[in-house]
């Protein structure tokens, strides 16, 4: 993806998520403040065992819902950064590999890395007074950080990896049919 | 298991992936684990590093360093390349008879010379052979880079893995003579055999062998004779070292010593030849596996070990496979330092037969794949150079075939000699 693109999609997903993301908040408010004004109040024609035939229950668990799906609809939007990011940092990292098995290899170095700098520095870090345990914190905090980019990065590779074969496999099949139907004619 | 071995075991995945991934050279992938190593071990106080520095086995240096030296004195003085290009004269034409003889001479050559230099020397006969009697070069060098591996499992000095275990294990040259040759000789011959059927069809016809002198490229003829009694010297010496009470880390840094003095060739120049890749990959593997004991991780697996096999010969069987499988993918001198500890904490009264079958399985598993070992990638490389591919899945069937016949051989030999 190059840089025209990226902005292309920021200018037309980031309004989006914006916007998804405020829908779920007002839903998350209404969930938490509406069944105060309806409390104990049952809705007649809503044949379920209680407390799910009251009002502020039903008003709860859909505002909940409503403000899930809203969520959800964020997070698809917001992967495509994700998947940016983790491209860009793994790409600082030096990780440009196209064979999967090659760029799965040097993940797992760098997660490896990320680790064992985070266990070697935590004794350091944490005998300097005052800010000792607020920088072990930060330093594990950016490891993780890391360890799950790189993580990503492998599921990904491993993802490419099933659909290219998956889609090889589908040729074939088809092919296979396409044949044995000609050969039929 | 806690933080600390945790980490050691994260340092020991971390170097070999390092090598595997090809991110740095071998040395530098073994000290950037030793630098974890050290950083882990002294911060959380598991040893000082007065403690860490004892982990180098400095015999074990002393050893390398000075075999090194005296093998590359021979190699220039053109002493291997004359016994080479006789031994092609011998066969007389034949291609199977130059093939075998190739094979066997491989394999002798590699009991004294480091493998890539054993390498350098029959590939170069090889291909220049096969060029002027236009055979298919692959066969040759694919074979000689097998057969090469199986040499350097014959003697103390064969392979750096066999120094490890040899200064380890208290086994002298005269011990690794009594112990495995018998072995190997029999190995030598069945996988020339294998590999003689294997490449029956592309061996080549027979033709007459175009007039060569041998002592043609001979430029120093004294340092021929200086070194090739000095070989015999040094060979003597290591037969004999442990009667005479001189550690073979002395023998062979003596001889280094009056062969770098009788060559007339710039010292200097001999020093840069030394294998530094290999020397610096030792000194960080130790680090590592010195951490790795000291946490408790290999005392652990050697009880596993036991645990699952219940000692004996199960146990020797188990090591001979384990290792050779594991050099398949891993360097054999990675193998050699990890399992040499785990030996010692097993507490065997006889330890004689799990010795040998990590000699065994670490060297044997060296050339199943293109990407087993040192020897392997440079025959490949010696192939591309001349203009020919050979492709994975060709040597891999070649290997696989005789490395599978080597340690079904070996692990027969190990229960008839230690269990009868």
């Amino acid at each position: 993806m190059n840089r025209g693109s990226i902005k292309r999609e920021l200018r037309r997903r980031l309004p989006r998520i914006l916007m998804n993301v405020a829908a779920a908040f007002l839903f998350w408010v209404i969930g938490q403040v509406g069944p105060l004004f309806v409390k104990d109040l049952p809705i007649p024609g809503i044949n379920m065992p209680p407390p799910f035939n009251s009002a502020s229950s039903i008003i709860g668990v859909t505002a909940t819902l409503i403000a899930t799906i809203f969520i959800v609809k964020a997070i698809l939007d917001g992967l495509l950064f994700v998947d940016i990011s983790a491209e860009i940092i793994t790409r600082f990292l030096g990780i440009r590999e196209k064979k999967p098995l090659k760029r799965i290899g040097r993940d797992i170095v760098y997660i490896l890395l990320a680790l064992l700098i985070t266990a070697a520095s935590s004794p350091i870090l944490s005998s300097i007074p005052n800010i000792g345990g607020y920088l072990t914190t930060a330093i594990s905090i950016v490891a993780l950080g890391i360890f799950l980019i790189l993580v990503y990065d492998i599921g990904k590779v491993i993802r490419d990896v099933l659909r290219r074969k998956a889609k090889r496999m589908a040729d074939w099949i088809s092919s296979f049919l396409e044949e044995r139907e000609n050969r039929r004619r | 298991m806690d933080t600390v071995s945790t980490s050691f075991i994260m340092i020991y995945l971390l170097t070999l992936l390092l090598i595997a991934t090809e991110l740095v050279p071998m040395s530098v992938a073994a000290l950037i684990g030793a630098l974890f190593a050290l950083w882990i071990g002294t911060g959380y106080g598991i040893f000082g590093y007065e403690e860490a520095l004892g982990f180098i086995d400095i015999r074990l240096i002393g050893l390398l360093i000075g075999t090194m030296i005296v093998m590359e004195v021979a190699y220039r003085s053109g002493l291997f390349r004359l016994m080479a290009l006789y031994i092609i004269r011998l066969a007389g034409g034949d291609s199977y008879k130059l093939f075998i003889i190739l094979c066997i001479a491989s394999a002798a050559v590699s009991m004294f010379l480091s493998d890539s230099t054993a390498l350098l020397l029959i590939a170069a006969a090889a291909t220049t052979i096969s060029r002027i009697m236009d055979y298919d070069p692959i066969p040759y060098i694919v074979s000689t880079s097998i057969m090469i591996n199986l040499g350097g499992t014959s003697t103390l000095i064969g392979s750096v893995g066999n120094m490890i275990i040899g200064l380890s294990a208290g086994l002298s040259f005269a011990d690794f003579i009594s112990y495995l040759t018998p072995c190997e000789l029999v190995l030598w011959v069945l996988t020339t055999l294998t590999l003689c059927w294997f490449y029956r069809r592309r061996l080549g016809e027979k033709k007459p062998v175009p007039e060569f002198d041998p002592w043609e490229g001979i430029e120093d003829k004294r340092l021929l004779f200086w070194s090739a009694f000095l070989l015999l010297g040094f060979l003597g010496l290591f037969t004999l070292h442990d009667r005479l009470n001189i550690p073979p880390e002395s023998v062979a840094l003596g001889c280094a010593i009056i062969a770098l003095a009788i060559s007339r060739i710039d010292s200097a120049e001999i020093f840069r030849s030394i294998d530094w890749d290999t020397i610096f990959f030792l000194i960080g593997f130790f680090f590592i596996v010195g951490g790795l004991e000291k946490t408790g991780i290999l005392k652990d697996v050697a009880h596993m070990l036991i645990g699952i096999t219940g000692g004996g010969i199960f146990l020797s069987t188990a090591m001979l496979w384990a290792s050779g499988l594991i050099s398949t993918i891993v360097s054999n001198i990675a193998v050699a330092l990890t399992f040499t500890p785990i030996i010692r904490d097993l507490g065997l009264s006889n330890p004689l037969p799990v010795w040998s079958a990590l000699i065994f399985g670490s060297n044997l598993g060296g050339a199943a794949t293109p990407i087993s070992g040192v020897v392997t990638v440079m025959a490949i490389g010696a192939l591309k150079k001349e203009g020919f591919k050979v492709s994975l899945a060709e040597f891999t069937k070649a290997g696989l075939l005789t490395t599978f016949t080597q340690l079904l051989f070996a692990n027969i030999y190990i229960i008839v000699r230690f269990s009868l």
